[in-house]
């Protein structure tokens, strides 16, 4: 009787023991960083002459390079893609969302189109690398329309990352 | 039931870390659309915006005839050597002398650059020829930045060789200037 009493004790202790190392793997999931996104630069298309005939400007993501295909003429200026900074758990997967339709940039009563959205890392899912911290780049297609009013176009676009 | 409680403060860590798990940011797009860049002659100038020289009378001495690069015309000839200039009489358009006159038109408070001649030409009449050289310029040539206006204007001097006895004639030549970006 007393070794049954004993043996039950010592299934209870096991019941504990399990359930405590249960509470334990819970606690490792509480310790991931929350993931940020912070913006560097704009999207930066840069100054250019529109022609009597159309043309498009595409800033590359990866090289940070700008080109121009048809009647644009591209004037040296600041450009560049959009950059921001993620941050969050090392070697965490996350998905990246980028614009995934086209945004009007204005001024006045003008407008141009971007589309075309690219980015270093790639839309969907990415990973965070060991040291927590990447960098992102957002480059997209402008199109100049034949003989496209003088002036400064600026419109706003979204990005978000977020944990799967 | 100290672990039930232990594990009821890590479901409410866990239920707050819900809220960092994602970040949504906006960026601008940006682009400018210049004015485009133009220049042309000032053909409301004295010269009609041409380089002109206006009438000389050679001798058995060469000459030079030099027109500065400013906006006075009248006193912008000056002459060596065995050359004589004609007055301007307003009743021979050949005797009008004075420097190119153009104007710049582009993106205000924008950084351009201007080219002007660097090498000499030929003006010729038939067979003849006199060279035109040491090309100024009522501005700094190469970068500049464009006035708030949108506009500049600007002349264009040089230095004519005449020869010893030069062949009677009027001569003529061309030569250009460039702004870009």
């Amino acid at each position: 009787m007393k070794f049954r009493i004993l043996a039950f004790f010592f299934y209870i202790l096991c019941m504990h023991a399990a359930v405590f190392a249960q509470v334990n793997s819970n606690a490792s999931a509480t310790i991931i960083r929350g993931i940020s996104l912070s913006r560097i630069t704009d999207l930066r298309f840069g100054a250019m002459i529109s022609t009597e005939t159309p043309g498009t400007v595409v800033i590359n993501p990866f090289d940070s390079s700008r080109t121009a295909v048809g009647g644009v003429i591209l004037i040296y200026s600041d450009i560049g893609p959009a950059t921001f900074t993620i941050m969050g758990e090392s070697n965490a997967n996350f998905i990246l969302t980028i614009p995934s339709s086209p945004i009007n940039i204005s001024v006045r009563d003008q407008s141009m189109v971007v589309d075309e959205w690219t980015s270093s890392p790639a839309r969907g899912q990415a990973q965070i690398p060991s040291q927590g911290i990447m960098q992102l780049n957002i480059g997209g297609t402008l199109h100049v329309k034949a003989n496209q009013a003088w002036g400064a176009y600026s419109g706003s676009f979204s990005v978000t990352v977020s944990y799967p | 039931m100290k672990h039930l409680f232990f594990s009821m403060v890590i479901g409410l860590l866990i239920s707050s870390a819900v809220f960092a798990q994602s970040s949504t940011v906006n960026a601008n797009a940006s682009a400018t659309i210049l004015t485009g860049i133009s220049c042309a002659k000032d053909g409301t100038f004295f010269t009609g915006g041409d380089l002109l020289f206006g009438t000389l009378i050679p001798s058995a001495t060469a000459g030079t005839v030099t027109i500065a690069a400013q906006s006075d015309y009248a006193t912008s000839r000056s002459i060596s050597g065995g050359v004589t200039g004609i007055a301007y009489s307003s009743s021979n358009a050949y005797t009008k002398f004075g420097p190119a006159a153009f104007i710049i038109t582009g993106e205000p408070s924008y950084a351009y650059s201007l080219t002007i001649p660097s090498s000499s030409i030929s003006i010729l009449n038939g067979a003849n020829s006199m060279v035109v050289s040491n090309w100024t310029c009522s501005m700094t040539s190469g970068a500049n930045t464009m006035p708030g206006s949108g506009t500049k204007a600007f002349e264009i001097g040089g230095k004519l060789a005449v020869g010893a006895n030069q062949v009677a004639g009027y001569y003529t030549g061309e030569f250009s200037v460039t702004v870009n970006y």
